[in-house]
């Protein structure tokens, strides 16, 4: 038998164990199981995850359930995602958890007869309404971009010329869009440059304008990857980094508003929670997070020509937690 | 359920094994290009149905922005003079704009939009999976009776001896253009039914399924051959089955691997590992000797 033939015949004899194993296999009784899909593999979606666990378990703690997390990631692919959500459906896991917008259509398409709870997903109360399956409630993590400069605002009140670096990120485009006429009304003028690739940050970082004030960036997973060459280009030019999450600031930004990650992860989990005490998700309100934060890097701040004391009062004058994440 | 699983995954993927199968096997060339191709269909057809536009036009115009694509790949090989690869790497780079503009946006949802395959899956599992069977075979019919024909034979003769075609009378670049056309054709319309099933267009949607394509095709066909033919000898009917289980073999390889709790992190470099075993052991002869081949 030639080299070929073995090994065709030792991979279908391996690959029918293990399929018709996979028939058989069975849930235990007395636990819920839940299946999360992330779609890529970055340290926001370890923080959501790691939320969402920390609650269910804290919630579930005066209850006898326990409860199984199975986390897949899809790696970033379609196909990978597509398996991942049949074997959910065929295995009836007792929930499904998709984190991000690409992810809840997918699951909304293949998951039928299971309840979704749906993280950072763009998907509204009216989204719901019109969907053919209603099964499923959402945490809507988008950051109002309004806010955002509204604060921005109060704590640079002398910025006038704001360079916005982000990608074609499906959540973050609305956002972009909505930039310009927002910053309108606070006499902000906005230098758009969109990356399509990560390596073309470096690029970028060099075509900021002269006369820019502050580079501002979303909550935009490709861009966050590639701070530091942000906040090199920051420092360089004494100008502030101000990001949209507590990475960033950890990662050199001189500060940001937005939410914490692991509080999408957190309000997922309390929507989980009546999902699994017996509420139809559909009739589980989609909750849209309003608890912003203040995160602030002390060090990175100074650096980049900001004043601390300008931050913390423009936070407490919006009343936001202000919150150091480098402090130790 | 596994097996099931599999089994629609591949036969949604027919289209773009197929196409694939053209370029690679019998026109003989490398073309990357279903990488954007497949992300083009999918947003031609969302952009034009979410617009009001029946499905029936969307669906074509997406096959006919594939058609186009091709034929750009064609010209940037044989006007440009630009290496296969390295023209259809370059198609996929000036597509991912090209995609964008279609989309308008990164992303467009299908789900309040009533689609063909959308509401099979919605239906019945059984009659989807049927509906999906039959579109496959009809295909594969499809591209058996093409490469049958005089045309199909012509194409063949390109992937053999191109320049034994031009001393024929032929005009080689007209067959290369036919078969990256048809080819990427298929590519979106393969995007057009994940779009459907999957609920949404995206403009990522398409990272890695050449290399998928690719790898289904060299599995599927090498490995038939190796059961079914006599060394040297071609069937055709074995060369399109081996594509079907070629594209089986690597879906059940993918759901096996996340049955087995396989960190996924480790996913994509042991499905690599894979294709590079069963690309490197199809070339091998029988006493294990390297089989050296024509680029």
């Amino acid at each position: 038998m030639s080299l070929i033939k073995k090994l065709f015949v030792g991979l279908m004899v391996s690959l029918s164990i293990f399929a018709f194993n996979a028939m058989g296999t069975s849930i235990p009784q007395k636990t819920v199981t839940i299946g999360i899909v992330a779609p890529v593999q970055v340290p926001a979606m370890s923080e959501i995850i790691a939320g969402f666990e920390g609650e269910l378990n804290h919630l579930y703690d005066n209850n006898n359930t326990r409860v199984i997390y199975v986390v897949q990631n899809a790696q970033g692919d379609v196909n990978i995602m597509r398996s991942i959500f049949l074997q959910f459906k065929n295995q009836k896991v007792d929930m499904v958890v998709p984190i991000g917008t690409s992810a809840n259509q997918m699951a909304l398409s293949i998951i039928k007869n299971q309840p979704i709870v749906a993280l950072a997903a763009q998907f509204t109360e009216a989204d719901r309404a019109k969907s053919s399956n209603q099964n499923v409630t959402n945490i809507i993590d988008e950051v109002s971009v309004n806010q955002q400069l509204a604060f921005i605002h109060k704590a640079l009140p002398k910025l006038t010329h704001l360079t916005l670096v982000y990608s074609p990120d499906d959540r973050i485009y609305a956002q972009v869009q909505q930039a310009d006429a927002v910053a309108q009304k606070y006499g902000i003028t906005i230098q758009k440059l969109q990356i399509q690739q990560l390596p073309d940050l470096y690029t970028v970082s060099k075509h900021i304008d002269a006369n820019s004030q502050a580079i501002f960036i979303l909550k935009d997973e490709m861009v966050v990857s590639g701070v530091p060459t942000l906040v090199k280009a920051a420092q360089t030019r004494h100008i502030p980094l101000i990001a949209s999450d507590d990475g960033s600031v950890q990662g050199g930004a001189a500060f940001a508003v937005g939410v914490s990650e692991r509080q999408i992860g957190s309000d997922g989990a309390v929507l989980a929670l009546q999902v699994l005490n017996g509420t139809p998700a559909k009739n589980v309100p989609i909750k849209t997070m309003s608890n912003y934060r203040v995160f602030i890097n002390s060090k990175t701040a100074a650096a980049q020509n900001v004043n601390v004391s300008n931050i913390t009062s423009a936070a407490s004058s919006y009343n936001y937690l202000v919150i150091y994440p480098n402090a130790a | 359920m596994v097996l099931l699983d599999a089994l629609q995954q591949t036969l949604i993927f027919i289209p773009l094994i197929l196409g694939i199968y053209l370029t690679y096997q019998v026109l003989a060339t490398t073309d990357l290009t279903p990488d954007g191709t497949f992300v083009l269909g999918a947003a031609i057809f969302a952009r034009l149905i979410t617009e009001g536009f029946s499905q029936t036009v969307s669906i074509f115009a997406a096959l006919l922005g594939g058609l186009l694509a091709g034929l750009a790949v064609c010209a940037l090989q044989r006007i440009a003079k630009i290496n296969s690869l390295i023209a259809s790497i370059l198609a996929v780079f000036m597509l991912y704009s090209i995609n964008f503009a279609v989309l308008n946006q990164p992303n467009i949802s299908l789900l309040n939009t009533p689609t063909l395959l959308g509401n099979l899956q919605n239906g019945s599992t059984h009659l989807f999976l049927l509906a999906t069977f039959i579109f496959a075979i009809a295909l594969l019919m499809g591209i058996f009776l093409l490469i049958r024909s005089p045309l199909g034979l012509t194409l063949r003769a390109f992937g053999a001896n191109k320049k034994l075609l031009g001393k024929l009378g032929k005009h080689p670049t007209l067959y290369l253009a036919i078969g990256l056309g048809l080819s990427n054709m298929m590519a979106a319309l393969c995007g057009v039914m994940t779009a459907q099933i999957n609920g949404y267009a995206d403009i990522n949607m398409g990272i890695g399924t050449a290399l998928t394509g690719i790898g289904a095709v060299v599995i599927g066909c090498k490995l038939m051959r190796t059961l079914f033919l006599q060394q040297g000898s071609f069937s055709l009917i074995v060369d399109l089955l081996g594509c079907l289980l070629g594209g089986y073999l690597y879906f059940l390889v993918l759901n096996v691997f996340l049955l087995l709790g396989l960190n996924p992190i480790y996913l994509k470099l042991f499905l690599g590992l894979l294709l590079a075993v069963f690309l490197s052991t199809a070339n091998y002869s029988q006493k294990n000797k390297l089989v050296l081949q024509e680029d």
